[in-house]
């Protein structure tokens, strides 16, 4: 053991592996909070690179892009209202408000906290609970899946703002716009009308930024009047340790459940956010403020997705399995230089595994850093004033949503659902239930019917294992809570700070 | 906690919407979401009906009706409708009389005339997207950003173009050597 | 007045941007589509090759992913682009041979394309998780017997290598349906189809042999039979599918492919298939192929035609004696 750490050390120890893992963590800062751009994209760019570099250092290059985009696309979601990645649109249902109370600095602070602690949480349970954690993962199969989703579609009740109802419609066309494409059971066309982009289905990205960035700069040209600057510079305002101190219990737990989120194959930061979001909303004390600018809003987003990015490294480890595409990216740097995750690896170069465990514990400290020097140079965009942003961002807009796919459709699909948004915008429907429904309806539906493929029919295979009913137990749970809540919250005699006081002592 | 009488429109609102939120009382709803309400349902029943059918395409053989194609969509839709005629029922009550019994009129328009504003700029997104078949991406770029910032009404012309310009070229750059996404140029092929 | 000016400009861009074409190929950049995302074999081959063959071209190569529908939305953009060799495709046996003899659908057929070379084979092989009792592919085939649709077999989605694979194989062992034989679950990836199989959630798993190989060395899934004609080197105590009396099975080999829109000019072909000579005698490409799990293998734009073709007739047949199609 000793000896593997002290070879590992000798592995780590030199100045490449250190310039590529920061190096990374920085390429992957800028190019995720370039909208469009996602964290998988930048590591499949450096993939290349990697192919004549040593398998550690390679790896630790691929890596840090990986956390750098994963942290990176908070920026543009708190400053623009754009989410730079996928895994960020959760960070902006309270960044961006804050952003234009002239918080910026403080919310892009705490996000740069919240990042760099549930990294760290999550690198350390890789480190240390790889094992364990890989035994949870080979007893989740289909129909465990299926109880973990639809327990998180839960969560929608949370960002549906005023009006459940509302929420709930826009979750059903999230949901419906989700099954276009081919069928994966049967492989037959669905609502694609004989259009070869639309085989493929919606892709996520244009989705997102349509429906986030576009309605807020088609709005900025209804209210031109009151142009200024989008809010006050972010080096004005700052997170305190007391902020932190503040938001730790949620940054706590959302960096747990993206822990365990993570290490499942297939789920990923996005639903890992949105979990640790709902959450963090279901225990405060503030929870009216939600949505409207609270800043454990912002630390819990960022403490989720950011959780599992520690953790996706382990089914790949520890069984040769990717979880997601980005892991199987990684695979593939691995496989390159002649290396096969997997338990062989553990026994025929543990040096090695060591020596990565080495430079992946200190890359949250790198991430730190980095962050800092970031949102040093972002802060600028605060200063741009809004007639020259919005229509800069819009353009950025259209060269990310173009790099997704090489394709103009993306771009069509990017404006059409921008000027749907602003329409549900002006009418007060939530975009983020739409969202969370799009991301998360076709893994519930995939995974109740290979589940009624594995059980010929019967349902019986939801409740097949002690995972499917702690999941049933906790949507239970949940919809009992909420609507207990709501009801209390009807009655106008009673405050609601007390009945929350009231609950916590039962 | 004591449970007070309720009047008929909210005992309806109680059972078609238990949840709603403490923050709205019943004269907010409006009319804006009993039109929003209808025009869901009846697109979710077009689409149930007028598009599913063939728009959907089911196998010959399926061992079971939950494991068809059509089957989540179906779900989708009819509840889609259902929520959606909700929404009509609770903004149509609650939108004639409030509590005291009292006419009430909707406090917030949806649209308002400064949203008319909107107009020209979402024509313009929508222009981009007709040029860029026959322009590429370079060129229909730098017009829209130079159209926005001019009907922005802040810019002035000199530093409007040269905004314009810099921002694309340096986003193509970006893209094309850093990013390895080929940007199509369009007339421009072979300049940069 | 500097509108005027800036649409002066932009017209004489347009005027002096035509000559392009005119020069020899390759004059510029050649756009390589992966048809598939990020980090699969697809774009892994294609940013291998994408690596090596500049330096015989003169030109770079950049790699871009257009996923979707199994390979079939990058293919039918591919086919409706420009034939002047600047738009080059990554074929695989999911886009260009399974999915066109399954699918009636499709936006292409598989002769649909100029082929200018096939570069890579995978070989295939159908595994076991070790918790499960099947021994053997005898023991396989007794289990689906004895209880018809309840063994389980996993794949990439419709119309991939795992999907044709478990038809096959139930085909060879002589069932008469055998869409019903077994039940086909479908994952949204060949490393999802892999850890299903690996984890026990299904009882086989018909795969390429990079994909599994790791968990057939880490002990999760035990190899029942190999495709190849020889036996692998690196699972030598496996049988090959002759061995065990399903020379059919043979067909069932993965391969990665270069190809154009219809109607490339012969020197756009020529001038690749002298570049793809050079790029297989480069030991970075062939020991990176060979490190992702491949078998480089170079083959003329005829014999890769007459490799697919056949391969495509094989499964077509198989496709229209089950009655398979897809509408």
């Amino acid at each position: 053991m000793i000896e593997n750490l002290s070879d590992a050390l000798v592995l780590f120890l030199n100045v490449y592996n250190m310039i590529a893992l920061a190096g990374g963590i920085a390429i992957g800062v800028i190019v995720g909070a370039i909208p469009g751009m996602t964290s998988t994209m930048a590591v499949a760019l450096t993939l290349p690179f990697t192919f004549t570099l040593p398998p550690v250092t390679g790896i630790l290059l691929l890596l840090g892009v990986y956390k750098g985009g994963v942290y990176g696309g908070s920026i543009p979601a708190i400053l623009v209202k754009t989410p730079g990645t996928p895994a960020a649109s959760c960070s902006v249902l309270d960044g961006y408000p804050l952003a234009q109370k002239g918080q910026a600095g403080r919310a892009l602070d705490i996000a740069l906290y919240a990042s760099c602690f549930a990294d760290l949480v999550s690198n350390l349970s890789l480190i240390l609970l790889v094992g364990y954690l890989a035994q949870l993962v080979t007893s989740f199969g289909p129909p465990e899946n299926f109880t973990l989703i639809f327990f998180s579609l839960t969560i929608i009740a949370s960002v549906s703002g005023d009006s459940l109802l509302r929420g709930f419609i826009s979750a059903g066309a999230g949901l419906l716009l989700a099954t276009v494409g081919l069928d994966l059971i049967y492989g037959t066309d669905r609502f694609t009308f004989g259009n070869t982009d639309l085989l493929g289905g919606l892709a996520f990205i244009p989705l997102l930024i349509g429906l986030f960035a576009i309605p807020e700069i088609l709005n900025g040209y209804a209210k031109r009047g009151e142009t200024g600057k989008i809010a006050a510079d972010p080096s004005g305002s700052r997170a305190t340790f007391a902020d932190f101190r503040y938001c730790f219990r949620s940054i706590l737990r959302g960096s747990l459940i993206g822990v365990v989120l993570g290490a499942i194959p297939g789920i990923g930061g996005a639903p890992s956010a949105f979990v640790s979001y709902s959450e963090a909303m279901r225990r405060s004390p503030n929870r009216k403020n939600f949505g409207k600018g609270e800043l454990e809003g912002v630390a819990a987003a960022e403490a989720g997705n950011n959780g599992v990015a520690g953790s996706t490294m382990i089914p790949l480890l520890a069984l040769g399995i990717p979880g997601d595409v980005i892991t199987a990216v990684i695979l593939g740097a691995f496989m390159v230089h002649g290396l096969r995750p997997g338990p062989m690896l553990f026994e025929q170069n543990i040096d090695l595994i060591y020596a990565l465990f080495i430079g992946i514990s200190i890359s949250s400290l790198f991430l730190l850093i980095i962050g800092k020097a970031a949102i040093h140079m972002f802060k600028h965009i605060a200063s741009i004033p809004r007639s020259y942003l919005y229509p800069v961002v819009m353009v950025l807009c259209v060269f990310g949503a173009y790099a997704v796919n090489n394709s103009f459709f993306d771009i069509y699909v990017m404006v059409g659902f921008g000027i749907v948004g602003f329409l549900m915008m002006r009418m007060h429907i939530p975009s983020a239930p739409f969202l969370i429904a799009f991301i998360l309806g076709p893994m519930l539906e995939d995974s109740f019917r290979q589940s009624l493929l594995m059980s010929q029919g019967s349902l019986t295979i939801f409740m097949r294992s002690w995972i499917t009913w702690v999941f049933w137990s906790l949507t239970i749970l949940s919809v009992v809570l909420m609507v207990r809540r709501h009801l209390a919250g009807r009655s106008p005699d009673v405050a609601l700070p007390k009945v929350q006081e009231e609950k916590r002592d039962v | 906690m004591t449970v007070r009488p309720v009047s008929r429109p909210h005992a309806l609102i109680l059972i078609i919407n238990p949840f709603q939120p403490e923050g709205l009382s019943l004269k907010t709803v409006n009319k804006r979401d009993f039109v929003l309400g209808l025009v869901v349902c009846a697109l979710a029943l077009f689409v149930l009906f007028g598009i599913l059918p063939w728009a959907v395409k089911t196998p010959k053989v399926i061992p079971n009706l939950a494991l068809s194609p059509t089957f989540w969509p179906r779900i989708i839709l009819v509840s889609m409708a259902g929520l959606s005629a909700l929404l009509a029922i609770q903004a149509y009550y609650s939108g004639i009389k409030s509590q005291d019994g009292d006419p009430v009129e909707s406090e917030e328009q949806p649209f308002d005339m400064s949203d008319l504003r909107v107009i020209p700029t979402a024509l313009l997104m929508v222009l981009f997207c007709a040029a860029l078949k026959p322009f590429g991406v370079v060129l229909p770029s730098i017009a829209m950003l130079l159209g926005m910032i001019l009907m922005h009404g802040r810019g002035e012309w000199p530093k409007a173009i040269g905004v314009s310009v810099a921002t694309v070229l340096i986003l193509y750059m970006f893209f094309r050597y850093v990013a390895k996404v080929p940007v199509p140029l369009g007339p421009l092929n072979g300049l940069l | 007045m500097t509108k005027m000016k800036l649409l002066a400009g932009i017209a004489l861009a347009a005027v002096t941007a035509m000559p392009v074409a005119a020069q020899d190929y390759p004059s510029q950049p050649v756009q390589l589509t992966a048809p598939y995302g990020p980090g699969g074999a697809s774009d892994l081959a294609a940013r291998n090759l994408a690596n090596v063959a500049p330096d015989y071209l003169g030109q770079p190569v950049l790699v871009t992913n257009r996923a979707g529908a199994g390979g079939a939305t990058g293919s039918a953009y591919v086919k409706n682009s420009d034939p002047d060799g600047y738009n080059l495709l990554l074929a695989r046996i999911g886009s260009h041979s399974i999915s066109p003899a399954l699918k009636s659908s499709m936006p292409y057929e598989w002769d649909d394309f100029t082929y200018l070379s096939l570069l890579e084979i995978n070989p295939a092989a159908c595994a076991t998780a070790t918790s499960k009792p099947y021994q053997s592919l005898e023991d396989l085939r007794a289990a689906i017997e004895a209880s018809p649709g309840a063994v389980t077999y996993s794949s990439a989605g419709v119309g991939t290598l795992h999907h044709l694979g478990g038809i096959m194989l139930l085909d060879e062992m002589g069932f008469e349906d055998p869409g019903t034989a077994a039940t086909h679950i479908p994952f949204q990836s060949g490393g999802a189809a892999a850890a299903a199989a690996a984890t026990g959630q299904v009882d086989f798993v018909c795969s390429n042999i990079s994909a599994i190989i790791s968990q057939i060395e880490g002990g999760q899934l035990r190899p029942l039979v190999v495709t190849t004609p020889e036996r692998v080197d690196s699972l030598p105590d496996v049988p090959t599918a002759s061995e065990l009396g399903h020379p059919a099975l043979e067909a069932l080999v993965g391969w990665s492919g270069l190809v154009g829109p219809p109607g490339l000019s012969d020197e756009t072909i020529a001038t690749w298939v002298e570049v793809l000579q050079e790029v297989a005698a480069d030991e970075r490409w062939v020991n990176q192929t060979k490190s992702l799990g491949s078998v480089p293998m170079m083959l003329s734009p005829e014999e890769t035609v007459a490799f697919v073709e056949n391969q495509y007739t094989t499964f077509r047949g198989l496709v229209e004696e089950l009655g398979l199609q897809i509408d």
